[in-house]
């Protein structure tokens, strides 16, 4: 029902953000971040934005050259976690005015 | 610490941030231990925050109570009006402060949030609720035209945001028309399967992949199947998508609503799609073609022909269930001519020199079972058999050509010709490496001069059927057992062990008494030892359904009339095997006194306590935790039998669907009250299920309740006795028996006597006869077996029972002969006291 982590990554694969809402090792997160971050770099653009990863969801958004990924459970509504994505990229844009990756 | 929190919470004077803050910690606390909040105390509380004024405090209430929801629902139905009043207001008339409007959709996630609880009452709509009907009907229209205007107004708009956020809350609300599933409008089903239908060919691929998954979902509810077809032909396209989610949501979807019409036609498109598919989902689809094809094909061939085709593309990921079902299949289908077009497809299959490694497994072993349909076909003779299967010897791996190794045998058995080819490969392998080859070879090689012509013949015919199995192991039991009391010395035991599992067993199950690890042990013979693990798993062990439970000459039933799917989930433990003597022995005892334990194992013991008094009986059941941890989900079925009218009480939540739970040391009860109205030679089943440390047990057991149970003992007169005996002879109203005192009991003397005269008496309820017996190893009895069925002038209907033992000390056995007036209950009192008599 909840978001599981949020990961902020650059074209080339570093992470520049990773906000983990559940208990991970530090040996698991590393693992999730390398599968995930595979999994989503080899994406093209049309593809959709939702991925079967383990018994859940990868949903991500892109952003220029950055990418927002979150990870939800099944029953989870994945259009409004898209939405959920996009309104944190706008208030951090209100906020901050007129962000960019660097100032991440 | 969970009070502090909760009272900043209700108390209207704290400012709004802090309330959201309140509930999300009181949220996060409930997730961790469930039992701090009591649902019913604090539904009232939610209900007066749910009618504030500000969204975000709405929104932070909605997610504790969904929080709750998922752990109490059935205490939070009270609160179902106000969600439905506030989705109205957000819905409907669009009331909302300005800064929740979201690209002017109001507060999306709140709408979102508000659907997801209402789908934790899907009964909430029905028209039979119990509570304030006319409250209710107005909340369940309203609710009906919330859902409606979201399905007919939600439009794909220029900001791709909005369009997300307003789609977001519709398949939200479909999801919601799904869990209504029938109690909800035909309509608003209706209007949702044609949405989904329009999504399923939008551009927008995240449309596309939401429209599967929910038309999927759909698709289960029965009577959708029709609609869901009209749009086959795009889903089968979608399977093609570039995108691979997309083609998974597509193959879900596509076995979800495949049925017998057009069943071949989606398999076919599934097999060649499978040639090109990627290896992530290959597994996934070939399982999935594997089911789809068995459930619905209507040709058997067809079936063959597809796992063939499934073989050959991806023969990697056909795992050993797979092709284990397809001989399970062939083999029970000896009409027709399935087999032989099994055999001579799989051989022609096999015949080019590089094929994959289970087609030469399948062929292997179907033609070593059935090869003999097709051996007169040109080009298919046993030795071209056996040299197709051979030319692969050298490059398949050890477990293939233990299998190849058995079906040489056959071969050599069926076709004189072949007996040459197989006999150096035979002797080239017993100092083989792998141990099961060496085996395998050495036996088969001795087994020529070993046994007798008709010996081997028999070993070494084809496998009966898998349902039947039962009654062919029955049938070689009852044949004497000379050839086995051959003495080949150390082979024998072995040789034993491979006939008995492998072929038609003839050697009795009388070995060892592992009458009972029949099914259960390596499997030599064939490659099937994992076809009857599966089988086994299928059907925790369980006593026959036919013969008296109390006679021991009932082989192990470990056959299931089901067959598991090949990669079932979670399958129940069962009774484990060598607990089955005891639990005999036990039931055996039960049925003869009044107390004692039916069942024992590590975790639960099943304690039982039974009293007559003329057609009527008590019988209480006590089921003991013994383990450590608790058993939850604890539930008993009782079977219903025509010949017993019952009536169940037991603890709280023991007989329905949800069970209770027997915490540690303490006992869950069951009372039974049960009336015969006839006579009856088996016992009523029980079936105890339960969870334990997340592992499901499942034991099928049955209860004492025989017909003796309500016998009630008659003193005859000697002179009386010969009459009514001489009166019953007739071959249907008797029913005689010899039994064998065990080997290592004492010889038969008076005190033997005197303890068969007592188990006449006591355990089987009959009143002894004095006078009438010549001698003193005769014991007689008589009884009346009372039932509780009416005759015609409203009297019990009552069956005269008379029973005879006779002992024979030079050859230490026992002749019971028991008449009466009915078949059934001469042959119930009849196994019940040659069980008896064994044990004593």
């Amino acid at each position: 029902m909840a978001i599981d982590f949020l990961l902020l990554i650059s074209r080339q694969g570093k992470v520049r953000l990773a906000k983990y809402y559940v208990p991970y090792t530090r040996k698991e997160k590393a693992r999730t971040e390398r599968e995930v971050v595979s999994k989503v770099l080899a994406r093209p653009r049309k593809m959709c934005n939702f991925i079967e990863y383990r018994d859940r969801r990868i949903i991500y958004k892109r952003y220029a050259s950055l990418y927002f990924i979150t990870c939800v459970s099944c029953d989870d509504n994945e259009l409004i976690t898209l939405e959920k994505i996009h309104h944190f990229v706008e208030v951090l844009d209100r906020y901050f005015g007129s962000v960019c990756e660097l100032d991440i | 610490l969970h009070v502090e929190v909760q009272r900043l919470l209700i108390t209207s004077s704290t400012t709004p941030c802090v309330k959201k803050k309140a509930a999300l910690c009181l949220l996060r606390l409930v997730r961790t231990s469930p039992e701090l909040i009591a649902g019913r105390e604090f539904a009232p509380h939610i209900a007066t925050l749910l009618q504030h004024r500000h969204l975000g405090v709405l929104t932070s209430t909605m997610s504790l109570l969904i929080g709750l929801a998922t752990q109490h629902e059935s205490e939070y139905e009270s609160l179902i009006p106000y969600v439905v009043h506030i989705l109205g207001m957000l819905v409907l008339k669009k009331a909302c402060a300005r800064e929740y409007l979201y690209y002017r959709t109001p507060s999306p996630w709140l709408q979102i949030k508000l659907l997801k609880f209402l789908q934790f009452y899907p009964q909430a709509i029905s028209s039979s609720s119990l509570e304030a009907p006319e409250g209710n009907t107005q909340y369940v229209a309203q609710l009906h035209s919330i859902v409606n205007k979201v399905l007919t107004e939600t439009d794909v708009s220029d900001s791709i945001n909005k369009s997300n956020a307003d789609h977001a809350v519709l398949f939200e609300a479909v999801n919601l028309i799904v869990i209504w599933g029938h109690a909800g409008p035909a309509q608003l089903r209706d209007g949702a399967m044609r949405l989904l239908g329009k999504f399923i060919s939008v551009r927008e691929p995240n449309i596309r992949y939401l429209g599967l998954m929910t038309m999927s979902r759909l698709a289960q509810l029965e009577g959708s199947a029709e609609s869901v077809k009209k749009h086959q032909a795009t889903v089968l396209v979608s399977l093609k998508d570039a995108d691979i989610s997309v083609r998974r949501r597509a193959l879900d979807l596509l076995f979800v609503m495949c049925d017998t019409d057009n069943a071949e036609r989606i398999v076919d498109e599934l097999v060649s799609h499978l040639m090109v598919a990627d290896a992530a989902i290959r597994e996934e689809m070939v399982l999935k073609i594997a089911i789809l094809a068995e459930k619905y094909a209507t040709d058997l061939r067809w079936y063959v022909d597809t796992i063939l085709k499934l073989i050959s593309i991806s023969g990697d990921f056909v795992s050993d269930s797979i092709w284990h079902r397809v001989a399970q299949i062939v083999t029970n289908h000896p009409q027709g001519d399935l087999q032989a077009y099994a055999a001579a497809t799989l051989l022609v299959a096999a015949s080019p020199r590089r094929c994959h490694e289970t087609a030469v497994r399948v062929a292997a072993y179907i033609l070593g079972e059935f090869g003999f349909l097709i051996a007169e076909r040109p080009g298919m003779s046993g030795e071209d058999q056996f040299r197709i299967l051979h030319q692969h010897w050298p490059t398949v791996g050890p477990a293939t050509r233990a299998i190849l190794i058995s079906t040489y045998a056959k071969l050599a058995n069926l076709y004189e010709e072949c007996r040459p080819l197989v006999a150096p490969v035979f002797v080239g392998n017993k100092n083989c490496v792998d141990v099961e080859i060496q085996q395998r070879s050495a036996e088969y090689a001795a087994m020529r001069e070993a046994f007798s012509p008709e010996a081997v013949e028999d070993l070494l015919r084809e496998m009966p059927p898998f349902e039947d199995r039962r009654q062919s192991a029955l049938e070689k039991r009852l044949r004497e057992k000379e050839i086995a009391d051959g003495a080949f010395g150390a082979t024998m035991d072995r040789n034993v062990w491979i006939s008995r599992n492998g072929k038609d067993g003839e050697e009795g199950a009388r070995q060892n008494g592992h009458a009972n690890d029949n099914f259960n042990s390596v499997d030599r013979g064939s490659g099937l030892h994992a076809v009857e693990e599966e089988q086994d798993e299928g059907a925790a062990s369980s006593y026959d359904e036919n013969d008296a439970p109390p006679n021991e000459e009932d082989i192990d039933p470990n056959t299931s009339n089901a067959m598991p799917q090949p990669g079932s989930p979670d399958v129940p433990v069962g009774i484990p095997k060598d607990v089955i003597p005891a639990m005999r022995k036990a039931f055996s005892n039960l049925c003869t006194s009044p107390s004692g334990v039916l069942f024992e194992n590590q975790l639960l013991q099943v304690g039982l306590k039974h009293e007559y008094s003329g057609s009527q009986g008590r019988v209480s059941v006590f089921f003991g935790n013994l383990s450590g941890a608790v058993l939850t989900n604890f539930r008993c079925e009782v079977d219903e039998c025509e010949h017993l009218r019952m009536q169940a009480q037991g603890t709280q939540g023991l007989l329905e669907e949800e069970g209770c739970s027997v915490a540690v040391r303490t006992q869950a009860k069951l009372l039974l009250l049960s009336e015969v109205t006839a006579p009856f030679d088996d016992a009523p089943a029980m079936r105890v299920t339960f969870e334990y440390q997340g592992q499901r047990h499942d034991y099928p057991l049955r209860l004492p309740i025989v017909a003796t149970c309500f016998m009630e003992p008659v003193t005859l007169e000697p002179g009386a006795f010969m009459q009514r005996w001489k009166s019953l002879e007739g071959q249907e109203r008797e029913c005689q028996e010899v039994v064998k005192a065990p080997p290592t009991s004492a010889p038969i003397d008076e005190d033997c006597m005197s303890r068969i005269a007592r188990i006449v008496t006591d355990g089987l309820k009959f009143g002894r006869c004095q006078g009438c017996d010549p001698t003193p190893w005769t014991v007689s009895g008589a009884a009346t077996f009372r039932t509780g069925a009416k005759d015609m002038n409203g009297n019990n209907i009552n069956v005269g029972c008379l029973v005879r033992v006779e002992a024979n000390p030079q050859a230490g056995a026992y002749r019971v002969t028991t008449r009466t007036l009915h078949p059934i209950c001469s042959r119930a009192v009849k196994n019940v006291a040659v069980v008896s008599i064994k044990l004593a």
